[in-house]
């Protein structure tokens, strides 16, 4: 027999230690085999868990904002710049994609993050593809406009 | 435990036993009072410098609020400025205060709502970040602990539970990870482009030479799934290899960050789980009273007791 030693635990406190192992081990496996990752804390662990075409593309999500005088150009895709950063708008592409109009919400997301800045006249999202071959980028870059909002 | 009991046929409460002695090891309470200043230093810094993500969300507008299974289960909130500012200075005051070691339950329960809060809020608008698993698990563990000082504590189960939970998460989000890698990507994940994708998107001067040799990336992914699921054995192995392989762990995190310059804070500082932290009590415990006398020294006389 052991002895009862400092610091050993009641039966009670080493039974509900045991449960809650066993609960969070549970939640985390089922997150693990069945779940998304808006099952977060019990979600899959999926950083870059998708496998890419070695001769496949690369795509990153950029955005563009125009200027009154008209010009297009890439602005940063950060929560510090829109409110959102790229893998959030990544994350949303479909619903951003199928509901364009959300792209007023970087525009203004940015008018109130940095008020002296001027206004932007429309958002653009687009999609840049890096063609790789055999895991080396090829060089060839190709950009795809996927949503348009203007004002 | 004073009988001879042979390994293939150990009774029942010996078996028992030691199963108790590897998920609840009586290890020194000072070890979890270590760990436990280091997760509350850790919190203030994560809400205030590394992971603040949080703050914009307000301007985000909840048109984009994309909630968690959480938020919806609990109808949490969608965020609102004020709602952001109180989890974000609450569980970083609060931290602070949980690091004087008064009311350890009270406070650390606390912190872990307001520091949960934030990360939902921030993990609400379309991705999630998978280095906090691990963290999360030690801020819910730590306040079950009770006391804990830096100094005569003695060996405690409860300490041990915590620890051993926390090295648990740590090794669950390396060995998941991989089964995740399997689920998403397939088998052929370790023969395809992923990680020429990651140096294509985050690439830093010390990895985009990688892209032009190929082989150096695509063995990485080898290393990586190999470690990924071997990284249970840590939680079977003596002291001396439980350290080198922690600091292989560590290694891995800091070549990611090289590479890629994404690093997993949380994740990092929750390795500090294995090691026998107890040894930098006494040097803590002698800085904290350095500052609690240069407090009481230079305040008046209602701080002193």
């Amino acid at each position: 027999m052991v002895p009862a030693a400092e610091g050993r635990l009641s039966l009670t406190a080493v039974s509900w230690r045991v449960a809650l192992t066993a609960v969070g081990a549970l939640l985390l496996t089922a997150g693990t085999l069945w779940g998304q990752d808006d099952a977060w804390p019990f979600g899959p662990f999926r950083m870059y868990a998708t496998s890419t075409d070695p001769s496949g593309v690369v795509t990153v999500l950029t955005l563009e904002r125009q200027t009154a005088d008209g010009t297009w150009a890439e602005t940063p895709l950060t929560a510090e710049n829109v409110g959102m950063n790229r893998a959030e708008a990544e994350g949303q592409q479909p619903r951003l994609v199928a509901d364009p109009a959300l792209l007023a919400r970087f525009a203004d997301a940015h008018a109130r993050l940095h008020p002296a800045d001027p206004a932007w006249a429309a958002v653009r999202l687009v999609r840049v593809a890096t063609v790789l071959q055999d895991r080396r980028p090829t060089g060839e870059v190709r950009r795809e406009v996927l949503a348009t909002w203007e004002r | 435990m004073g009988t001879v009991t042979s390994p293939t046929a150990a009774p029942a409460p010996a078996r028992l036993d030691r199963a108790r002695g590897w998920l609840l090891p009586a290890v020194p309470l000072e070890r979890v009072a270590v760990f436990r200043v280091l997760v509350y230093l850790f919190v203030p810094l994560d809400v205030l410098l590394l992971h603040t993500i949080g703050d914009t969300r307000s301007a985000a507008n909840a048109d984009l609020y994309s909630p968690l299974l959480v938020g919806r289960l609990l109808h949490l909130p969608v965020p609102t400025e004020a709602l952001v500012l109180v989890c974000k200075w609450g569980a970083a005051l609060l931290a602070l205060a949980a690091l004087s070691g008064r009311a350890p339950r009270l406070l650390g329960t606390a912190v872990l709502l307001l520091w949960a809060e934030y990360q939902v809020v921030a993990f609400s608008y379309g991705k999630v970040d998978h280095d906090r698993f691990a963290f999360l698990v030690a801020l819910a563990v730590l306040p079950t602990v009770g006391r804990a000082r830096l100094r005569g504590g003695g060996p405690s189960e409860a300490a041990g539970w915590a620890l051993r939970t926390v090295q648990l998460a740590v090794v669950a989000t390396y060995f998941y990870a991989a089964w995740a890698k399997v689920r998403f990507g397939g088998w052929e994940w370790v023969n395809s482009a992923t990680l020429a994708r990651a140096v294509d998107r985050r690439g830093t001067v010390l990895s985009e030479w990688m892209l032009d040799v190929p082989w150096t990336l695509h063995a990485g992914q080898w290393v990586i799934v190999a470690f990924e699921l071997l990284s249970p054995v840590v939680l079977f192995v003596g002291p001396r290899w439980r350290a080198r392989i922690v600091a292989f762990f560590l290694a891995f995190h800091i070549a990611t960050y090289a590479g890629t310059s994404i690093f997993f804070w949380p994740h990092t500082l929750c390795l500090a789980a294995f090691l026998p932290l107890e040894r930098l009590a006494p040097r803590l415990d002698a800085v904290v009273r350095r500052a609690r006398g240069r407090v009481a020294g230079g305040r008046p006389a209602w701080t002193s007791r």
